[in-house]
């Protein structure tokens, strides 16, 4: 791709990221953070397109825009005081967030620009869905047989423990 | 191309957006959007380096998608206890999740 041009989209989906992250955090609404966040995920899948990392742009999408996001809306839903005026937040702690957050981004930054990485000039896959694949049959196939059974307990657990005390 | 370091920076604003977030915010369900933005900042971490350092391997984008699994699980845990913590105290406020406080 040109070089000009993945500038051009990188700089777009930088200010898309960052303005919908801080209305996500600052945002009074939070049905509207919700929607931010939305937004957020899929400048990310963006940047994930732009980075040759098809399968995991494609998840991103399917499962944080099509599933994470969903159910954070449910959760809003179900814990919106009877008036909707409740769906408010407040902001606190103003000092100590500020600091740290100066420190951890100047320290970040100054860390980032002046390493030198050895970036290897090899080209990507192409064929990422089937790699990976291949690589989670293979190389990974105990961390994928073990995240399989957390996200089942996981599932089953969060059931168990949203369930009405006493339920039928 | 694109230096490495502007991901690296962007991400880290991100990062730290999500973690302003996270310590601003009283409401539960607010904190956990903000969570999913500091996952989502680190996984571009991570499938930058992927295509940077090691291309060939993909191991990156990997890690990237077991960090999603785990957000995903992450995400309905946190909501059944906070949809438990509702009906027992009827707030979503983290400033009363005090019942443990002695």
């Amino acid at each position: 791709m040109n070089d000009i041009i993945s500038h051009v989209i990188f700089f777009a989906l930088a200010i898309l990221a960052v303005s919908s992250a801080v209305l996500v955090v600052t945002g009074r609404n939070l049905f509207h953070a919700a929607m931010f966040l939305g937004l957020y995920l899929l400048s990310i899948a963006g940047y994930y397109f732009l980075l040759k990392a098809d399968l995991v742009g494609m998840m991103q999408v399917f499962v944080y825009v099509g599933g994470v996001v969903v159910v954070l809306l449910f959760g809003i839903m179900l814990t919106a005081q009877l008036t909707n005026v409740r769906l408010t937040s407040a902001l606190e702690q103003r000092w100590v967030t500020i600091v740290s957050l100066v420190s951890l981004v100047g320290l970040l930054v100054f860390v980032a620009k002046d390493t030198v990485f050895k970036v290897s000039q090899l080209s990507p896959v192409e064929d990422t869905t089937s790699f990976i694949g291949k690589m989670f049959m293979t190389d990974y196939i105990l961390p994928f047989e073990v995240i399989s059974v957390l996200l089942l307990a996981a599932l089953i657990g969060a059931v168990i423990i949203a369930r009405e005390e006493g339920g039928k | 191309m694109i230096p490495l370091s502007y991901y690296l920076i962007l991400s880290g604003v991100l990062f730290a957006i999500g973690m302003a977030g996270v310590l601003l915010r009283r409401n539960a369900v607010a904190v956990l959007l903000s969570v999913e933005i500091m996952l989502n900042s680190a996984n571009l971490n991570l499938v930058a380096f992927s295509r940077y350092i090691a291309p060939e391997q993909a191991s990156g984008q990997m890690f990237a998608l077991f960090v999603m699994a785990i957000g995903a699980a992450e995400v309905a845990v946190g909501l059944a206890l906070i949809l438990m913590i509702y009906r027992n105290l009827q707030s979503v406020n983290l400033d009363q999740f005090n019942i443990f406080k002695w």
